[in-house]
């Protein structure tokens, strides 16, 4: 007995002059049966042929290719699909193809294998499928060949390696939001020197008219308000120009740091005010944390921290100074920066913490600036901020940093 | 009667120095209070009401504040002192330009109106006068 098997119709030949015809709704049902001759194994022997014919066209094609019956069941791979999955021949090859595609896509794969066949047209899907070991993304297209019913007789499937396009359309999906972020950040930052500049503007402006009323007994006491006028001017443009030298940066957007050697780069470049304040200092960091995050802000990040524990002091001991970091998880680092020096009242203060130009001690020699660029670049890409701290005891800052993608 | 027909409520010392020294020139000091912070101006608000004193016809309030802000200064004034038709108004005096900021000021039903900073010189002592 000879069989031939061609989509989901088997055909079983008696005497080359009778034959079963069995469709096959899947692989066990048998939905038909009948008796026939001739003319009905000449139709399926024509669309066998079709099939073999279009077989031998995509067996020379330079991409993976592959043929299904109607009803979706794979039944050839072109030579360059064994090839470039490493695979072999298999007797079923369904279970082959779903050896090659990732796991993660197989639902996704699944119900647009279901929704095409049913409205019988063309489409396409991203999947990854396994090459060299790796799952890189191919753009599957199917394609149906129909016969003169307009009915769909078989499916021609390739994929294209469109791996790279993905990637770097991720990476610029990535890079769209931080730029989301840097212009959210922009907006706030503006905002809050716009107000820190017109504040002492418009006090200028209303003494400047109260001058001209003022009795002369008051005159000598206005003008001497001038001039802190003037500073608090001068100093909000000080501190704008600093926010901008931090922000240009030529560096990449991010890549992998070593934290431990970012730590020592800015211990190194406070040196001086350390030793000044006799700095008991310890890390605890191991030498292989590397995780990817932008440099530049990193070494800010710390060093206005470590600026912070030398500027807040407690002038009565000499500082101590503690720099841990560990992973937190799959994208998170956790460091924390802890000191024995003045404390920070948080109930009293702690609101007001991150604010831009707000120094929590007016004789501070900063511009109140510190702990709001941290925050800005700490949350940028969804990082956070703890702050434990108790008034002549110390503070403690612990940063979760996110990894930048 | 006099009594305090303003309250001015922001942080800069400065700016509330200048304006007592204004409205002293005026010989209107009677009728001008200020406070240079939310608290304080809640504080202020409470005292007059347990002294069964009147309250002043205008409040001018900066938004921009440390601690509490200005937003938050009139949702705990809406809470404690504002029954639906206190006759209290309030003037928000700010240097944000922000529309969104405008908006939820003059969402409040006893904000009145929204200036923005420096007031013109004259502007408190004829509050005074025309209350």
């Amino acid at each position: 007995m000879d069989k031939e098997r061609r989509n989901n119709v088997e055909l079983e030949l008696y005497n080359k002059s009778e034959v079963f015809v069995m469709e096959y709704k899947d692989k066990n049902t048998v939905i038909r049966k009948t008796q026939s001759l001739g003319k009905e194994l000449e139709y399926l022997r024509s669309v066998s042929d079709e099939n073999k014919r279009a077989q031998k066209i995509i067996d020379v094609l330079p991409q993976i290719a592959w043929t299904a019956s109607a009803s979706g069941h794979i039944d050839f791979f072109n030579k360059r699909w064994y090839k470039y999955t490493g695979t072999q021949y298999e007797n079923d090859l369904n279970k082959l193809w779903w050896k090659i595609i990732c796991k993660d896509d197989h639902s996704a794969m699944e119900n647009f294998w279901n929704q095409i066949k049913e409205k019988g047209i063309a489409s396409e899907i991203r999947v990854r499928i396994k090459h060299d070991d790796l799952y890189r993304w191919h753009l599957v297209s199917l394609i149906p060949v129909k016969d003169e019913a307009n009915k769909v007789v078989n499916w021609i499937g390739t994929g294209t390696d469109i791996h790279e396009q993905v990637m770097q359309t991720k990476k610029l999906d990535s890079r769209n939001a931080e730029l989301l972020a840097i212009n959210h950040y922009l907006e706030h930052f503006v905002h809050a020197v716009a107000h820190d500049l017109r504040a002492p503007v418009s006090n200028l402006r209303l003494l400047s008219q109260a001058l001209d009323k003022a009795p002369e007994v008051d005159k000598a006491k206005l003008m001497s308000t001038i001039s802190s006028n003037v500073n608090r001017l001068d100093e909000t443009l000080t501190g704008l120009i600093k926010v901008i030298d931090i922000q240009k940066t030529d560096e990449p957007v991010s890549y992998d740091v070593n934290l431990l050697n970012v730590v020592n780069e800015v211990v190194k470049d406070l040196e001086e005010n350390l030793n000044t304040n006799n700095t008991a200092l310890r890390i605890n960091i191991p030498d292989g944390l590397i995780f990817s995050y932008v440099k530049p802000f990193l070494k800010v990040i710390i060093s206005n921290l470590l600026a912070n524990s030398i500027e807040y002091s407690n002038k009565n001991h000499s500082l101590k100074l503690i720099i841990d970091a560990i992973r937190f998880d799959e994208d998170t680092i956790q460091l924390t920066i802890e000191d024995n020096g003045m404390g920070i009242d948080l109930e009293k203060d702690g609101k007001r913490l991150f604010r831009p130009f707000n120094k929590l001690n007016q004789h501070s020699k900063g511009m109140g600036l510190g702990l709001h660029i941290v925050e800005t670049m700490v949350q940028r890409n969804g990082g956070r901020i703890e702050i434990e701290s108790e008034l002549d005891k110390g503070t403690k800052i612990t940063l979760y940093l996110k990894e930048y993608d | 009667m006099n009594y305090n027909k303003v309250l001015l409520i922001d942080d800069d010392p400065f700016l509330i120095e200048l304006n007592k020294l204004m409205i002293e020139w005026e010989g209107l000091n009677d009728y001008f209070i200020a406070a240079t912070s939310a608290e304080e101006g809640l504080s202020l608000i409470s005292d007059l009401n347990q002294k069964k004193k009147a309250t002043p016809d205008y409040i001018l309030l900066d938004l921009n504040m440390p601690d509490m802000d200005g937003f938050e200064f009139m949702e705990q004034y809406k809470q404690l002192f504002y029954d639906g038709h206190t006759s209290t108004k309030v003037i928000i005096v700010t240097s944000s330009t922000r529309d969104k900021d405008k908006q939820k000021a003059l969402s409040f039903p006893f904000v009145a109106d929204y200036k923005e900073k420096p007031l013109p010189d004259n502007y408190v002592a004829q509050l005074i006068s025309q209350s």
